[in-house]
């Protein structure tokens, strides 16, 4: 017997037994199957179901089908089965902190990539589902070169896999459609993303939805693009100065700041200009010395103009002082080095107006001035950690040591007991957030002897900073050596993650 | 004793958070006075108490004794002792190389044990009459249920199964508490599964009219079951959940066969952990089921290896196939590899369950080893056949895995055939272009 050929049957047996027998008799069974004899239709509509779902079972055909298109050979050998073990852990039982464990995925996925290699088939899945959440992992996923990791990731639309091995992210660009249906709170990091792959494309899509958006978004995207700010953002800054926010102007001119061929900027030069006069050396001064002598007269009162380009009152203390603070943080610094024709270390002695030399170093933090950052990191007192990532690579690791020593000298004088976050005890261990990994092995003793005494406020830096730059020699410095208990974790954690990375790198060997 | 494989004891591990305490116990730090021989690890790990726990793990018929408190079984300690020997920690020139002197706690768990063992089938004579009073007892429950049920079935039937469906989710649960009361916990699961059945499933009508089918013929044969044979009522009774006694299957005949482990399924519905084993015999060529059940916090055995070949000798449980098999001793790796059994299409498989279903009408699922079937993802994920045929997967298969190792490439299969779908469990060939090794069992 087979319920296919009885589909009419079937049909009404289950109408009649979705109303109920009270309302509709069961259908009469197809000639030749065997029910029990009854009158009562509930029961038989019962036997009849007893039949059919038995009928439908021993039925049961497969469906007409065809086979998908299979996945292309692996064109590179796998992975090594240590190599292997290790990427089980990692993504099954992490021996180490969740914030270590995307690091040492891409370690290995870039070992695995280096060395022509696939991994084994059955931890894609795993790899996938993580790279979909994980941007960093994704982009070391995608420079793999496996065939079944590809035809994996186009087979499931819950995972995210950029293309080919070298291709960008193909889900960047968002459209202005897409932009405009994003919530407020989503829009920040879509814009930060989209600048990085095209800072004219992401500025459009600020002005799209500049004329509807609320102020305090205007003034949030205006945050964003003040990050990295683009000479093609000049326009839509300018017009920001007009805002009728004070927030959003406050970012415009923020934005603004940062960039030194700004129309804005030009009008700061204007005004400082009007107060400079460089005397030159002549004569027999000349040979003494052959610094300029710079003089620079007091601000008056700024006008409407001023005022719009972001000239402001003081909180405290003096208002020319800060003026002056203003106008030449606003002028861009190669106005100095060409009025006085020296370099950025003759300009600083020759101004000594403490006002001006305040804003020529905040100048150098806005414009982003290596240069500068580097003439001036020896000449100003306690010059400022974001210099670091400005100065020379091979200096930025003895500037930041120096400050690591000051620093623990000076807190052993103070002897204070006080504790509180990195940012507000400006400590010389937040310089070393500006210092770009992997460090040297010089440096990287200091930083872990002093963890290791939970001083100079090394503790409260973030363990993946610690974990993924520490120089791998450097712990050498721990052996027998007792952790102050403020820290121990935190060298218990960096210590487990060169393990684990030591343990890839041998592994791939 | 062969060493197992890291594999193998992660395996035994009841959950993820206890073999992650194990894996940072695994290291020689905490360790004193291990050991390893044939039979027995033993060794002493220092945890946070003055006395070191004692830790025993018995290899051969997988068991564990920790003096520790913990009620995971087992504990992490004997989890790490067994992944430290796993690598080789506890050899001659291992980190932990003891002696051969086995540990006095070790030798007396060892001993009750197997005195345990021996001691507990002839243990006790129960009372016959007693134990005849009880039957009577319970045939007259669950001769009441089955009758109340199919009052319930007939007032279903009446009534119409929309009206059911717009029921909540307490009726069914009712009607279920009921028939646990009667001691049907069978009857009882699957009128209770139907309450969450009828509003999730899409096709809710006909599987509502099936289950009322089917619970309607287990009425009519519960009504005729002094006509039925052994074989049939052994069926009925695993239907309703009235279980033959370990002891009545054990004094049944016995089979001693080589088997091989085809694969294995484990599923936990939150109450109950339950592990199917199945496994062929080289000599009968039966396919039986091991069913082993664990609540709370208590482990499953361990599974046995999928593509192992065992000797060992089985009772079977009454009814008809595929049967239900009980392990009479410990198996022991057999002296030849038992060969896979055919693979078969998917519309000879469903032939060889349509066979089965002629004498076991409450079938609810059967091995199959399928040829040459290839995975498609796009939803409703399926194995289609060479023949260009498909079946559906289960909502529990793990669709992705099987995908990454078998690249959508056709491959041969051993699967759990339930209802209209399979559940994949083992792939037994697969080209080289899967990169799956060669003549190799791999669970999936």
């Amino acid at each position: 017997m087979s319920a296919g050929d009885h589909t009419g049957w079937q049909a009404a047996l289950v109408s009649a037994a979705l109303v109920g027998t009270s309302r509709r008799p069961p259908p009469p069974p197809p000639a030749g199957w065997p029910l029990p004899d009854t009158d009562r239709s509930e029961q038989r509509l019962l036997d009849s179901a007893a039949l059919w779902q038995a009928a439908v079972r021993a039925g049961l055909t497969p469906s007409p089908d065809s086979p998908a298109a299979p996945a292309p050979p692996e064109r590179h050998p796998l992975a090594p089965a240590e190599a292997d073990q290790l990427l089980r852990l990692l993504l099954e039982q992490p021996p180490v902190p969740a914030v270590l464990v995307a690091p040492l995925l891409r370690q290995w996925l870039g070992a695995c990539a280096e060395h022509r290699l696939v991994p084994d088939a059955a931890r894609l899945p795993a790899l996938l589902d993580r790279a979909t959440r994980d941007r960093s992992v994704r982009a070391a996923l995608a420079r793999v070169d496996s065939a079944r990791l590809r035809w994996l990731a186009a087979a499931n639309p819950d995972w995210r896999l950029p293309e080919g091995p070298e291709e960008e992210d193909p889900a960047g660009a968002t459209s202005e459609q897409d932009w405009a249906r994003l919530p407020a709170s989503a829009r920040p990091a879509v814009l930060r993303r989209e600048r990085a792959a095209d800072p004219d494309h992401g500025r459009e899509l600020v002005e799209s939805s500049w004329g509807t958006d609320r102020a305090r978004e205007r003034a949030a995207l205006l945050a964003v693009l003040a990050e990295q700010p683009h000479p093609g953002d000049a326009d839509l800054l300018e017009r920001a100065l007009d805002d009728p926010s004070s927030t959003v102007r406050a970012a415009a001119v923020a934005a603004l700041g940062r960039l030194p061929g700004s129309r804005r900027a030009r009008r700061m030069t204007e005004r400082l200009a009007a107060l400079v006069t460089v005397h030159r050396a002549r004569g027999l001064a000349r040979l003494r010395s052959a610094l300029p002598l710079v003089e620079v007269a007091r601000p008056g009162e700024p006008d409407e103009s001023g005022v719009r380009d972001g000239l402001d009152e003081p909180t405290s203390g003096s208002r020319t002082d800060h003026w002056l603070t203003q106008l030449t943080a606003g002028t861009p610094l190669s106005w100095w080095t060409e009025q006085l024709g020296v370099g950025p270390a003759e300009v600083w002695r020759a101004v000594t107006e403490p006002a001006v030399r305040q804003g020529l170093v905040e100048a150098t933090g806005l414009q982003q001035d290596a240069g500068w950052a580097t003439a001036l990191w020896e000449l100003v007192d306690r010059p400022p950690a974001s210099w670091l990532a400005l100065v020379p690579a091979e200096q930025r690791e003895r500037h930041a040591l120096q400050r690591l020593r000051a620093d623990t000298a000076r807190s052993a004088a103070t002897a204070g007991r006080r504790r509180g976050t990195l940012a507000a005890r400006q400590v010389g261990a937040e310089a070393l957030l500006h210092v770009p990994g992997p460090w040297g092995e010089e440096l990287s003793r200091t930083v872990l002897d002093l963890l290791a005494r939970a001083e100079a406020g090394t503790g409260a830096l973030p363990v993946e900073v610690l974990a993924t730059r520490l120089h791998p020699a450097a712990r050498a410095v721990l052996t027998d050596r007792v952790v102050a208990r403020e820290t121990a974790t935190l060298v218990a954690h960096v210590l487990q993650y060169q393990s684990a990375s030591d343990s890839i790198r041998e592994a791939f060997r | 004793m062969d060493r197992w494989s890291r594999a193998q004891v992660e395996r035994v591990a009841p959950d993820t958070a206890v073999l992650a305490a194990a894996r940072k116990l695994a290291t020689p730090g905490p360790w004193s006075g291990c050991g390893a021989n044939e039979v027995l690890l033993w060794g002493r790990c220092q945890g946070s108490g003055r006395t070191p726990y004692q830790v025993s793990v018995d290899l051969v018929a997988p068991a564990w004794r920790c003096t520790c408190p913990s009620r995971k079984v087992p504990c992490k300690h004997a989890l790490a002792l067994l992944l430290l020997w796993s690598q080789g920690a506890l050899e001659p020139g291992g980190t932990l190389a003891g002696g051969d002197e086995v540990a006095d706690f070790a030798v007396g768990w060892s001993a009750r044990r197997s005195a345990r063992e021996s001691v507990a089938t002839p243990g006790r004579t129960p009372d016959p009459q007693a134990q005849a009073a009880r039957l009577q007892r319970r045939l007259q429950l669950m001769d009441a249920g089955v009758e109340e049920l199919a009052l319930w079935l007939g007032d279903l039937a009446r009534t119409g199964l929309g009206a059911a469906r717009a029921r909540p989710g307490s009726w069914w649960d009712q009607a279920g508490a009921r028939l646990v009361d009667a001691q049907l916990p069978g009857l009882a699961q699957t009128v209770r599964d139907l309450g969450s059945d009828v509003v999730s499933r899409e096709d809710w009508s006909e599987h509502l009219l099936a289950v009322t089918g089917r619970l309607w013929a287990v009425v009519r044969a519960w009504r005729r079951r002094t006509d039925l044979d052994a074989d049939q009522l052994g069926d009925l009774r695993t239907v309703v959940g009235w279980p033959v006694p370990r002891d009545e299957v054990r004094a049944g005949p016995a089979t001693a066969d080589d088997w091989l482990v085809l694969g294995t399924h484990r599923s936990d519905d939150g109450r109950l952990q339950q592990q199917r084993t199945w496994l062929h015999g080289r000599r009968t060529g039966e396919t039986v089921q091991l069913l082993d059940f664990a609540a709370g916090g208590a482990g499953l055995p361990l599974p046995q290896t999928t593509g192992a070949s065992l000797t060992a000798t089985l009772a079977c449980y009454p009814g008809h196939r595929p049967r239900r098999g009980l392990l009479l001793d410990e198996p022991r790796p057999a002296d030849t590899p038992v060969p896979w059994p055919t693979p078969r299409t998917l519309a000879e498989a469903l032939q060889q369950r349509a066979d089965l279903l002629v004498h076991q009408p409450w079938l609810t699922v059967c091995l199959v080893h399928l040829a040459g079937v290839a995975l498609r993802t796009d939803p409703p994920a399926r194995l289609v056949d060479r023949e260009g045929w498909s079946l559906p997967l289960t909502g529990d298969a793990d669709v992705w895995s099987l995908a990454a190792r078998t690249g959508g490439h056709p491959v041969d299969l051993v699967a759990e055939l339930t209802g209209a779908a399979l559940r994949p469990l083992t792939v037994t060939g697969a080209p080289a272009v899967t990169g799956l090794p060669a003549g190799a069992a791999v669970v999936v």
